[in-house]
């Protein structure tokens, strides 16, 4: 009987890699600290405990620094930007928090320290660039980043934002560099996905409580997890850590279709964590009420499921086959007043003040940005400055980033780093869609089509710079090129 | 003929994802440098007023408590301790009986010239005549509105000709033991300069229009209220264009209301009957 529990406990300990069993504990434990000090030591437990388990201090700071970052906790030097202008004059109470330094960045310049250290003891063939990533248009844009910086109207705010643009390209370069071998991927990737996972049920349980379930890492840096929907004041979108729910929701369909991939095929990860990451997932991206994100979830998983578990002939489990059916009825049953409401109010969206005409209009305002500053306004300078040349009815009393990539970075950037970034693009789809079409590595496929749900979800949300999404896209890129 | 391609394969063959990482940072670090270097640290004279709770209506003042804590000499510290803003002045007029008070002061900055768009900016705020701006002196936070931009002191009132200003003001039905003290009314600023001193004063019982039961309209006299007429000198008023402003905020022209608080007792309402101006500068 006790050698039964022990054998079935050691099993269930085997689903996850030691090291994502230590970032599940520090998650649960750290979830309701508020204050910093504690944090900081929450923070160099992880990175010591991962350190004994692995003996690499590399690899330790490494998968340390992504669960840091992730989590999106523990910043500080907090300086508010009061937007300048008419900003304020309107009731549009909503200072932009700047951080300037976070706990994340303390452990990623310390991996920079030690990874500078090792390429000039051990020489430059651990970090060879692959020889198919496009990286000298990222040095381009690095530099018409600082041109814009340069002449930008607000040039403090563009260059904190060029420091975080170029930490997301190290992040890239960072897991390109690391995440070769099968097991630090592997490692990874399960931190990446727990964090979706704790991000899916944080989701799932605000929707069941009616609102945020009083945890500190909900309230502290959103106010609010979760908002209400603009066209359907009583639906609550749960947001997870986050106030947006879109965010929450564009997140997780980053994730989806290697959790459908790998909920299937007994490779790489445990078929019954990626199952469970799927489904709650899946559950969660529907509770956020995102229609956009829906629409790109479901074609996602649809690609998936043609591409790789069609292509591979992978079986579905019996009980799957048995009963799909009927938990798909259930949860239709289950979801559809929310869902109907949704659908119902889409056609709000394309009223004057809906949604449509919102995003359109910050493509028009990024266009005449492009025409009258061909070097650019400076990165996320686009929201103060669209306060002085149109009035607030026109961009609907909501000053933010342009709700759309390229814009984003057109406006930021100027004509040449839009055309940059889209040479940069071409040749990332280019080589994705090789990989989804030829390629054998299904871990490839799975990231890739992740990478394509960000491509398609920032055509409707500001999530360039956004932390942690763009950071995120940036280390499935990285660890993509890697395992190429 | 240089080999692009070729050049590419050698270098890629040299260059590493270490090495891409540092020249990332290092075109940022250069280009912020340069950024940096070109920025002038100016110190910036500032007068800056109370906030306005509602940008198209006359708000009301901060109250007592906020605007005593601040003095002349305060300073506040950026987020390495260096001392980045001091009170240089501070004017605070008594208004509701002194449970509200106007204020406006200079205030010296710790700012940088951005070489770019041609303004002084303060911890990343644009310094422009209008804009709001938050400061924080000691343990007390004050937003207030950017009034004036200036370099040195003495630019602080470029744009203004300084004159005295002699004015007679009616007031009515003012209680006697009110109407005897207007004799002796003296208004001082923060540095104890005189800004009005009474000249005259006229009692009178007060004039009171009543109208009898035939209907006529008659003028009679309150037995107990006074009539004030009362000639008051301005030393220093500061002048624009056709307007002259008492104590940086009130004009006197003939006809409007004048009002003035000496911490002692006020002058209300009123009607300025006429006022000369004698321009200093």
């Amino acid at each position: 009987m006790f050698h039964k529990i022990t054998n079935s406990f050691l099993s269930f300990l085997r689903i996850l890699e030691p090291e994502s069993w230590v970032y599940v504990v520090f998650i649960l434990l750290s979830m309701n600290i508020g204050t910093l000090r504690p944090y900081l030591l929450a923070m160099v437990l992880l990175v010591v405990v991962i350190y004994f388990l692995n003996k690499e201090l590399i690899n330790s700071v490494w998968l340390g620094f992504i669960g840091i970052y992730l989590l999106r906790q523990s910043k500080y030097f907090i300086k508010p930007y009061i937007a300048p202008d008419n900003y304020s004059a309107l009731g549009l109470k909503q200072p932009e928090l700047i951080f300037f330094v976070a706990f994340a960045d303390a452990l990623l310049i310390l991996l920079l320290y030690l990874l500078v250290r090792s390429r000039f003891k051990t020489g430059s063939k651990p970090f060879k660039i692959p020889h198919a990533f496009p990286y000298l248009p990222l040095l381009l844009i690095i530099t018409l980043g600082v041109v814009s910086s340069l002449l930008s109207p607000l040039p403090e705010v563009s260059w904190f934002w060029l420091l975080q643009l170029t930490k997301l390209f190290a992040m890239g370069f960072l897991a390109m560099a690391l995440v070769k071998d099968k097991s630090l991927a592997k490692k990874t990737l399960e931190i990446i996905f727990i964090y979706g996972l704790f991000l899916a049920s944080l989701v799932v349980a605000q929707k069941i409580n009616g609102g945020p379930i009083g945890l500190a890492i909900e309230e502290k840096y959103t106010g609010y997890a979760g908002r209400f929907a603009d066209e359907s004041p009583s639906l609550y979108r749960p947001g997870g850590i986050f106030w947006d729910a879109n965010l929450t929701s564009s997140i997780l369909i980053m994730f989806l279709p290697s959790w459908f991939i790998f909920s299937f095929k007994k490779v790489w990860f445990h078929r019954g964590f990626m199952m469970s990451c799927f489904v709650v997932g899946s559950l969660a991206l529907i509770l956020t009420a995102s229609r956009a994100a829906w629409v790109i979830g479901a074609m996602l998983i649809l690609v998936s499921y043609q591409l790789i578990i069609k292509k591979n002939k992978v079986q579905l489990p019996v009980w799957l086959k048995k009963y799909g059916w009927i938990i798909l009825g259930l949860l239709i049953i289950f979801l559809a007043p929310m869902i109907l409401d949704r659908l119902m109010s889409l056609t709000q969206v394309f009223r004057e003040d809906g949604g449509a005409i919102y995003r359109l209009r910050h493509l028009q305002m990024a266009a005449h940005f492009m025409a009258t500053r061909p070097l650019g306004l400076g990165l996320n300078v686009y929201q103060y400055k669209i306060l002085d040349q149109w009035k607030p009815e026109f961009y609907l009393y909501d000053s933010t980033p342009a709700h759309n990539l390229f814009a984003q970075v057109g406006a930021a950037l100027g004509i040449g780093g839009l055309l940059l970034f889209i040479r940069f693009i071409y040749r990332i789809i280019v080589q994705g869609y090789s990989w989804l079409v030829s390629g054998k590595n299904i871990l490839i496929k799975g990231l890739i089509l992740g990478c394509l749900g960000y491509l398609l979800v920032s055509q409707f949300y500001p999530w360039w710079l956004t932390i942690p999404i763009s950071g995120i896209v940036w280390l499935l890129l990285g660890i993509a090129y890697a395992q190429s | 003929m240089l080999n692009l391609k070729n050049l590419k394969k050698s270098l890629l063959k040299k260059i590493t994802l270490i090495d891409l990482v540092l020249i990332l940072f290092g075109i940022l670090i250069v280009g912020f440098l340069l950024f940096y270097f070109r920025r002038q640290r100016v110190f910036i004279y500032i007068d800056l007023t109370f906030q306005r709770q509602d940008w198209n209506v006359n708000s009301f003042p901060p109250e007592y408590w906020e605007v005593n804590k601040l003095r002349v000499g305060d300073v506040g510290y950026n987020s390495v301790g260096k001392k980045v803003v001091e009170i240089q002045e501070i004017e605070k007029n008594v208004w509701d009986g002194g449970r509200r008070l106007y204020v406006e002061m200079v205030v010296k900055l710790d700012a940088v010239y951005n070489t770019t768009t041609r303004t002084y900016v303060y911890d990343g705020n644009p310094l422009l005549v209008g804009e709001e701006l938050n400061l924080k002196f000691n343990d007390t936070s004050f937003t207030g509105i950017v009034v004036n931009v200036y370099k040195n002191p003495e630019q602080r009132f470029a744009d203004y000709r300084r004159a005295n200003a002699e004015i007679k003001v009616h007031y009515r039905d003012y209680d006697p033991w009110h109407a005897e003290a207007i004799k002796n009314f003296v208004v001082t600023n923060s540095k104890g300069e005189i800004i009005l001193k009474t000249k005259e004063v006229k009692i009178t019982p007060a004039e009171k229009v009543v109208v009898n039961d035939r209907g006529d309209v008659l003028l009679r006299w309150d037995p107990i209220k006074k009539d004030i007429t009362a000639t008051f000198e301005l030393p220093d008023v500061l002048c624009v264009d056709k307007l002259c402003y008492y104590n940086h905020y009130q004009t006197f022209m003939i006809g409007e209301a004048f009002w003035a608080d000496s911490g002692q007792t006020y002058v209300r309402d009123g009607s300025v009957m006429s006022s000369t101006i004698n321009y200093t500068e």
